[in-house]
């Protein structure tokens, strides 16, 4: 008796199981920091993949099938990331698109790669994610060695001969974005006076500040994300450093001002050309602030990666990891919020450009008079 | 020439920043050191307890800010939130945790609080949304304590930390001198067994340790909450053990060697990156740290004597 209850309860899950599938016809993940202190990002992801996945639904699905999303939290932490992708692989994703910190990124790719599963980072900037050799890893952002070269020209201008400290939080993507700059500002003949690496999670950087303080420096040049940056800024100016403050694609979140309060004006960063501004997101941006959310920083990324492998499937008629990096490697162009994208043999975007903001008053935005 | 007028400037600055980061490890560090000076256990989970301290202060703080009041009045209500949030969070679990179990194997009171730190860790987690909690700048500015080519500054928030942390710890030692509990608490340290034959009753002694542990360790809280600006759930993991290692290399279960740990390690860090590359400075702190233990196990100013109640 008790042999047959046991087969009834197991027939009864594998109904269960067949009926998910059936109607779950392709499942796609996204994975980011949806908690920890970079959860910011993980939202703005969180919120552009979901958007993207009920739109493409909305319309039809892919090559007629439905997508179903997975959500995936690394808390931007390389093991977790692995742990992450492992998970994802059992639950049978056909794409990723994640993760958001290069770190996470990167050791991920290598476990996708195996399992045939395609990778579209919206947010990695790391150049050796693209660089590895991998056959499975795209992005729709730039570059660090592209923003690099912005940022340290920028540098060797506007503070030329005058004392620049460039500082990074030993992670991938902001130890690669110190080196990147470092490297453009000694190119261009310049030589920075303070080099230094902080840990990140910690409060109190009230030494470093001090050093870059009597050190006499006029600008720090940040490799790192946000939440550390809007301390050390808020502690320079607690010790009376006036100094500016310079930075990458980290900071593209509002709540870089809530750390920092007024400390934060006038701080200023590199990103790509807004994205809500372009005219291809116009009716997308609107549909997000209907929905009482202002789609900031890597929202918009995250959808646009989504699009673009969903028009890679249809165009390639299925769903086949392989297949579908030939095609997006081959430069064929995709449409997305973003814009047109097409992308090259490495699988990076063409023509990536980064631009300057400035926070004013809580709010970033793009500044044109910085070139 | 120029040297000597930047020099002192400099290392003025860098020994007041030592001393706000001294005030979390040696308050903290005095936590662990009132319960093992008497219970010969290590119970690790202040530093969640801190943490615990920080929200309750975070809340307090941004809940009197919509109330309109500010500056001061915010900083102080923030403080008295979370000394209670501790003090009935350090009751509870004394009675429910550790008062069963602490005279049992030191494996098992250690386990415990590191089941306890899970748990707490795991409620503010959910209770978060797993977010960094900030608060805004409560009152910028400082006194400029000399001008010149390195002007030093004291920020007001770095000064009401330090004031408030070292007045607890001077508030501690007086108690522990001079009052009736101090001395029960120094009878039941020296030696459990006597003082209990004597007519001590160890086990209030262990309720109010635990509950001034609790308090102690909200302080170092509402400082990270205060000071910096900000709380997050997972913090208390790595501040709880650097608060250990303070205590330890102090000379484990007396409060003098707690304090001069904590001002110890505060010192190490500060001067490493004040004058070396910031990035090996983890390194070289535990290294130190290791070096010490060495050369003597006993702590710093450890008695070395062997309490009976080690058993």
């Amino acid at each position: 008796m008790k042999k047959y209850l046991f087969s009834g309860i197991a027939l009864g899950f594998a109904a269960a199981l067949s009926a998910t599938t059936a109607l779950a016809d392709i499942t796609i993940g996204m994975a980011g920091p949806i908690t920890g202190q970079y959860a910011a990002f993980g939202e703005q992801m969180k919120r552009g993949s979901e958007m993207v996945v009920a739109d493409i639904n909305a319309a039809g699905g892919v090559n007629g099938e439905q997508l179903v999303l997975e959500v995936g939290d690394d808390a931007c932490d390389p093991k977790q990331a692995v742990a992450v992708a492992n998970q994802m692989v059992s639950k049978g994703i056909k794409l990723m698109a994640g993760h958001f910190c290069s770190g996470s990124s990167i050791p991920a790719s290598q476990v996708y790669a195996e399992e045939g599963i395609l990778q579209i980072s919206p947010a990695s900037t790391n150049p050796v994610f693209t660089e590895g050799g991998l056959w499975n890893t795209h992005r729709v952002c730039g570059r660090d060695d592209a923003q690099g070269i912005v940022a340290g020209n920028f540098l060797a201008k506007h503070y030329a001969g005058k004392k620049i400290a460039i500082i990074d939080d030993k992670s991938p993507y902001g130890k690669g974005l110190a080196d990147e700059t470092r490297k453009a500002l000694n190119a261009a003949g310049q030589k920075e006076t303070l080099n230094e690496s902080y840990t990140a999670g910690e409060k109190d950087y009230t030494a470093l500040v001090s050093k870059m303080k009597d050190a006499g420096i006029d600008a720090v040049y940040v490799g790192g994300y946000h939440t550390e940056g809007g301390l050390i800024l808020r502690q320079m100016r607690e010790q009376g450093m006036a100094s500016q403050m310079i930075s990458g694609d980290a900071f593209n979140t509002e709540e870089f001002w809530t750390i920092a309060g007024p400390a934060g004006e006038g701080m200023i960063f590199t990103f790509a050309p807004e994205p809500r501004n372009n005219p291809a997101a116009k009716e997308v941006v609107e549909k997000f602030k209907a929905g009482g959310y202002d789609p900031e920083g890597y929202t918009l990324y995250s959808y646009a990666a989504i699009q673009a492998w969903a028009q890679a499937a249809t165009a390639t008629g299925g769903t086949d990891g392989k297949k579908i990096a030939e095609w997006l490697r081959a430069g064929n162009p995709v449409k997305t919020v973003l814009g047109e994208l097409s992308l090259n043999e490495k699988g990076d975007i063409k023509d990536a450009k980064y631009v300057w903001y400035k926070f004013h008053d809580g709010k970033y935005t793009e500044d044109t008079s910085l070139q | 020439m120029e040297i000597f007028t930047v020099v002192p400037g400099y290392w003025l600055q860098q020994a007041i920043n030592c001393l706000v980061l001294a005030s979390f490890y040696v308050t903290l560090a005095t936590a662990y050191a009132l319960l093992q000076g008497i219970t010969n256990r290590i119970i690790l989970s202040f530093g969640d307890f801190a943490t615990y301290g920080a929200f309750a202060a975070v809340y307090a703080a941004l809940w009197s800010l919509l109330g309109g009041e500010a500056g001061i009045a915010v900083v102080a209500i923030a403080l008295f939130a979370g000394m209670t949030a501790a003090a009935a969070l350090g009751r509870a679990s004394h009675t429910l945790v550790f008062a069963p179990i602490i005279r049992g194997p030191g494996q098992a009171v250690m386990i415990a609080s590191i089941g306890l730190s899970i748990v707490l860790q795991e409620v503010m987690r959910l209770q978060s949304d797993a977010r960094d909690q900030w608060l805004p700048p409560l009152f910028s500015g400082g006194i400029a304590l000399t001008g010149g080519v390195f002007p030093v500054q004291l920020g007001y928030t770095q000064l009401a930390v330090i004031a408030t942390t070292f007045g607890a710890i001077a508030g501690l030692l007086a108690m522990m001198r001079y009052s009736s509990l101090g001395r029960l608490w120094r009878a039941t340290s020296q030696n459990a067994l006597l003082a209990q034959l004597s007519g001590v009753n160890t086990g209030s002694v262990f309720q109010w340790s635990f509950v001034a542990a609790s308090v102690l360790a909200s302080i170092a809280g509402w400082a990270i909450a205060v000071g910096y600006g900000g709380v997050s759930f997972a913090m208390g993991l790595v501040l709880g053990f650097k608060a250990m290692f303070a205590a330890i290399i102090g000379g484990f279960g007396t409060i003098g060697g707690a304090i001069a740990g904590g001002i110890f390690l505060a010192f190490i860090e500060t001067a490493w990156t004040a004058a070396f590359p910031m990035a090996y400075r983890d390194v070289a702190t535990f290294g130190i740290i290791i070096l010490i233990l060495t050369l003597k196990p006993e702590g710093l100013l450890g008695n070395g004597r062997r309490r009976e109640s080690e058993g």
